[in-house]
């Protein structure tokens, strides 16, 4: 008996396939997809706004328990802060590297 | 200039990240000087396996860089034998300069009409671009069965577009060896490596064709 189950597979199940002037016009797009202009442009002012100079930022992270204790130990014993240990500690490490 | 390997794409998960990483493996057991150019800033998807890779000590190492612009990447290309671009998961004029200069420009893509009808279109766009269509070519990935293989194949072949011999099946072995920092074609199977071989075998080959 003659195969055709091969026949079956030949039969257009995804469709019609998109012509030439289907093309997509997204190499017109800028290379940085352009960002949420809302969020960007949005500031919430209030009394700590107008205090702010930016001379610095926040910085959160986690960081082992024996971290922490080394860290704030050098701190107390130079009587300096945890970000001022930190920035010496980085700018060794770049010196270094 | 050495060799420039393009993948892109319009969407995301589709594979290039897969192919790019396993194209620079072998590349890179052959002697052949090589870099991933990771274009995808936000994902960094290339340059997390590249670390993996590095601190479990994978052999052969595979340097990956961050590029903030295609630019930036395609002028580090002379340093190198050959660089292999994963580009972001958006089309852009960035991706027509990359077309432009490079020797491959390769589109993963799903059986799904879509993935496939979108993907199409990026192609058509490009070649509206002057952009060879000999340059281009489709690789399948995320495969099922043999019979949506050839479904997707035929389909991509009718749009006029080149598909490489050979292609992906959808197995989690692949997404456990990347886990690792291995590449598709150093999982714990021999018979899942030699298929993920053979499809870059095909790659490069096609590389040497285009010369």
């Amino acid at each position: 008996m003659a195969d055709a189950s091969k026949l079956k597979s030949l039969k257009k199940t995804l469709g019609d396939v998109p012509k030439l002037n289907e093309a997509s016009n997204n190499t017109l797009s800028p290379e940085m997809a352009p960002s949420n202009s809302y969020n960007e442009s949005y500031t919430r002012i209030d009394g700590r706004t107008m205090r702010r100079t930016n001379r610095t930022v926040r910085l959160a992270t986690s960081v082992t328990p024996e971290f922490d204790r080394m860290l704030r130990k050098v701190a107390v014993e130079k009587n300096m802060l945890l970000a001022e240990v930190l920035e010496e500690a980085l700018q060794f490490y770049c010196a270094k590297n | 200039m050495g060799i420039i390997i393009a993948f892109i794409s319009q969407k995301g998960g589709v594979g290039k990240s897969t192919l790019a990483r396993a194209c620079a493996r072998e590349l890179a057991n052959n002697q052949i000087s090589v870099k991933v150019a990771d274009l995808d800033i936000q994902q960094g998807t290339c340059i997390e396996w590249g670390r993996t890779r590095l601190s479990n000590d994978i052999e052969p190492s595979v340097p990956v860089a961050f590029y903030k612009t295609v630019q930036a990447a395609l002028a580090d290309s002379g340093n190198y034998d050959s660089l292999v671009i994963d580009g972001p998961a958006r089309v852009s004029a960035a991706t027509l300069e990359i077309a432009k200069t490079a020797n491959l420009v390769i589109q993963p893509s799903g059986a799904s009409v879509d993935d496939l009808r979108p993907a199409v279109k990026e192609f058509h766009g490009l070649v509206n671009n002057h952009i060879p269509k000999s340059k281009m070519m489709f690789i399948l990935n995320r495969i099922g069965t043999t019979a949506e293989e050839e479904n997707a194949r035929s389909y991509i072949q009718e749009a006029g577009y080149e598909v490489l011999e050979g292609c992906l099946f959808e197995k989690p072995a692949y997404r456990k060896a990347q886990n690792l920092g291995y590449s598709i074609t150093e999982t714990k199977y021999k018979a899942l490596n030699e298929k993920a071989d053979i499809l870059i075998q095909n790659l490069i080959n096609k590389i040497v064709t285009n010369g």
